[in-house]
């Protein structure tokens, strides 16, 4: 008999509690935080404690959920995977193949495809429509769903953050101080309820709205609006050929974002049949992509940075008051599914034992494509908040981000054989990675930040990792 | 039926990456190079915008002189430099490389030059060159002379911000040759009123150098001054200027180069000056040394270097508008606007320099 068996239900409730990654994730986040709040001034901490701290400014608390939200979108993707037993090593160059390719899409192809005639603009819309079904097809239908729902998720996040933006401007005037004091916080944490209220409402609308079409339907119906998108695309792209990178419509944007979503998509799906078909490791198929895929970024863009200047575009990456609903959303959605789904049970216990798994009638190569096309979703998505934060496109971006983003995943607690994990503890992971970091950078005077960093961050790792081996995975 | 669908939504999804790839071709070709002359090859430090009006110029060069050009773009490493170097020495046709070293003093770069030298190629360093004591590797080098730079840049802050400050300078590598020399040029430029606080190094990663501009502005409040070294530092500074017009009203941005997406910044005075170098001419004048020392046409060497073994292309201070204080102030400079330097750029057909 164990010994927790003889402890009453409150204490082995207390002691649940205790065990959980999440929970030693947070007091480590505390601990940092309190010892940059420390270091910084010195011993004279305690006596002065009006001390100016850079790291306790709301500047920093902006470029910290800025940074944070962007790698957010990778480690949340790569955990999908980690825990249904993979890994996925091509996400940096996913990232910049994405932001090449949404570049090219908006600045030269769409539009060069709109002046070539009607053919080959048909042609194009039905190939997009295609390989939406042909993507819907390998998915299945809870997968289709739950790339569906997270679609409609961040599209319901960006109509909520533009119009709460647009809201809070009229009712601003000329300056935050008008709202200063008690005011302001009300009004922003009314905007967010409402804000959240939107997405729930768009989420629970595409929900109910998928329980009534059979998943055939689903899918011609998602390849329709798909086309619809990219005839708009094209026919604004047509109508302004020469727009120049500043003056984009917003349906050659949403053309763009969508397609490249696609790609994302179909990269994911591509390394699921390299595992599933040709029965490849998942490290090697993923390591292959790595490096063929930035050889295609550089091949697109002729190794040349591309300049994208349209707001619309740039404002949902270089504004964190786009990125970070986006990223919560996108966590809040998919921890959901992890945790209650029926599909999440499953990616569990896909990581945990695939023969088993087999054996009980899972269906296993469905799975994996489902958990490889939601990473490579969210990396390509990633690659345009990117694109969008430095306003260029560029084949050399997102050089070992897949390595940050497995980094992040693993302090959260997932563990690289898999099926053990969550979304919660990635993004804790993540948060307490990015604290140790920018903490570092801001605190350390004699040191250049950006020589000791790693250094920093090599010993976080080892003590997370550590600990979860030490205290929680023999539970 | 259901086979049928699926080869459907296959031979459709073939179609989109058929067409996607198809257009991809059509979209990044270079401009053919000139049929005759000898074959030249430029090989760059990195992919950076600024290489595109190198490019421009090259073209230029080529046509007016006669010269087959191409440029290939190196990665930013110098382990990329070296190997596109032994591939320029497995052409037997290539007569002629232009070479910006990666790092001044790096053994694989300049054995590697010494190599071609040896294979009967001629070899000039433009851009960026080799330590001095590595000079027999090539045999000239045009480009900007980078302290000089540098002190310019240093006046145009002095001349915006009389008083001085604290100085933050923004950097892709701080031990690179013409990272150190403006560096110190601009300290010598701007004189004893300007301290430097810290060097931020993102090693070319363009999102890294968003992230030091975000760290400098958090670690140092009382930042008045912040400096980019490198081209893509300027509209990373920026960025981070036009988020914060609080921040951008008490300190002075003053940076090298103009990237496409900082004439924007410029326009917007969201940079108070930027310090050009000129590589249309770096690229115009490359093929022109190259030809006359392939054909040993001393009158053609001879109006490119001068008398000496490198020639400065000089710079040009570029400013938002015509009340900057740089533009009057700033003695035996070349001061633009950002609107005469949109002409000059639409005149030679380029987007950034």
């Amino acid at each position: 008999m164990s010994d927790d068996a003889n402890r009453s239900p409150a204490a082995r409730g207390l002691l649940a509690i205790l065990r959980a990654p999440e929970t030693g994730l947070a007091v480590a986040i505390l601990a940092v935080v309190a010892l940059i709040y420390a270091v910084d001034p010195g011993l004279s901490f305690v006596s002065n404690p009006a001390y100016p701290r850079a790291f306790f400014t709301g500047y920093n608390a902006q470029t910290l959920s800025h940074s944070t939200a962007l790698y957010g979108f990778l480690a949340v993707g790569v955990a999908v995977v980690i825990v249904a037993g993979g890994i996925d090593l091509s996400i940096g160059s996913v990232v910049a193949l994405a932001a090449v390719v949404a570049a090219k899409l908006m600045l030269d192809w769409l539009p060069e495809i709109a002046t070539a005639g009607l053919v080959p603009s048909a042609l194009f819309v039905i190939a997009a429509a295609g390989l939406t079904l042909l993507l819907a097809r390998l998915l299945g239908s809870h997968g289709g769903a739950v790339v569906a729902l997270l679609v409609v998720a961040l599209i319901a996040t960006v109509a909520a953050t533009k119009l709460g933006l647009r809201l809070l401007e009229s009712i601003a005037g000329d300056g935050d101080e008008a709202l200063a004091g008690l005011a302001y916080p009300a009004v922003l944490a009314g905007l967010y309820l409402l804000g959240a209220l939107i997405v729930a409402a768009s989420v629970g609308g595409a929900l109910a709205l998928g329980r009534l079409m059979k998943p055939r339907i689903a899918a011609i119906v998602c390849a329709i609006v798909v086309g619809l998108l990219v005839a708009a695309g094209l026919r604004s792209a047509g109508l302004h050929p020469e727009a120049g990178d500043r003056e984009l419509g917003m349906p050659v944007i949403a053309a763009g974002l969508a397609l490249t979503g696609l790609l994302g998509l179909g990269i994911g799906a591509g390394h699921a049949v390299l595992i599933n078909r040709f029965e490849l490791p998942a490290f090697i198929a993923t390591l292959a992509t790595l490096a063929g895929l930035r050889s295609l970024a550089t091949i697109l863009s002729d190794n040349r940075q591309i300049t994208v200047g349209a707001r619309a575009f740039r404002d949902l990456g270089s504004d964190y008051r786009y990125t970070l609903p986006l990223f919560l959303t996108v966590a809040a959605l998919l921890s959901l599914v992890m945790g209650t789904t029926v599909l999440g049970r499953h990616l569990y216990a896909l990581g945990g034992n695939e023969s088993a798994a087999r054996l009980s009638g899972l269906p296993t190569r469905r799975l994996k494509t489902v958990a490889y096309a939601i990473s490579g979703l969210l990396a390509a998505l990633a690659g345009l908040l990117f694109c969008g934060n430095a306003g260029q496109a560029n084949p050399r971006m997102g050089v070992a981000y897949e390595l940050f983003a497995i980094t992040a995943a693993v302090v959260g607690g997932c563990s690289l054989a898999g099926g053990v994990g969550s979304i919660r503890g990635t993004v804790l992971g993540l948060v307490l990675i990015q604290i140790v970091i920018k903490g570092t950078g801001l605190v350390v005077e004699e040191i250049d930040p950006s020589q000791i960093e790693g250094l920093v961050l090599g010993v976080v790792v080892v003590l997370a990792v550590g600990f979860n081996q030490r205290f929680r995975l023999k539970h | 039926m259901t086979l049928r669908w699926r080869n459907g939504a296959v031979a459709a999804a073939l179609a989109a990456l058929a067409t996607v790839a198809g257009c991809g071709g059509g979209g990044s070709a270079t401009a053919p190079p000139s049929a005759d002359g000898p074959k030249v090859v430029f090989i760059t430090n990195s992919n950076a915008d600024w290489w595109n009006a190198v490019e421009k110029g090259m073209q230029d060069g080529g046509a007016e002189f006669g010269c087959q050009v191409t440029m290939r773009r190196n990665d930013g490493q110098t382990q990329g430099q070296v190997e596109k170097l032994r591939e320029v020495l497995s052409m037997p046709d290539v007569q002629g490389v232009a070479v910006s070293v990666i790092e001044a003093d790096a053994p694989g770069v300049v054995d590697a030059m010494r190599e071609l030298q040896k294979a009967g190629k001629v070899v000039i360093a433009i851009d960026s060159d080799v330590a001095e004591e590595f000079a027999d590797a090539r045999a000239a080098y045009i480009g900007t002379n980078n302290v000089k730079a540098g002190q310019t840049a240093g006046k145009a802050a002095a001349l915006l911000r009389p008083g001085g400050g604290k100085t933050a300078v923004f950097v892709g590598t701080a031990s690179a040759a013409n990272a150190r020399e403006r560096k110190g040029g601009f300290f010598e430029g701007a004189g004893e009123a300007f301290d430097e606080v810290e060097t931020f190094e993102d090693g070319g990663n363009h999102q890294r150098a968003r992230e030091n501009v975000q760290s400098a502005l958090s670690k140092y409040p009382e930042l008045d001054v912040l400096v980019g070294l490198w081209s893509y530092n300027a509209p990373q500074i920026a960025e981070e200027m036009a988020n914060a017009p609080k921040v951008r009203d008490r300190v002075t941005v003053v940076t090298f180069d103009l990237d496409e997406a900082a004439r924007r910044h410029i326009a917007e005075g969201n940079i108070d000056a930027t310090v050009c170098q000129n590589p249309y001419e770096m690229g115009r004048l490359g093929v022109k040394l190259l030809k006359g020392l392939i054909e040993e046409e001393d009158a053609m060497v001879h109006e490119v270097l001068l008398d000496g073994k490198t020639r400065d292309t000089g710079v040009r201070v570029v400013v938002p508008s015509v009340e900057s204080p740089v533009k009057e102030g700033l003695e035996g400079e070349e001061v633009m606007t950002i609107d005469e330097m949109n002409s000059w750029l639409e005149s030679k057909g380029l987007k950034s320099t």
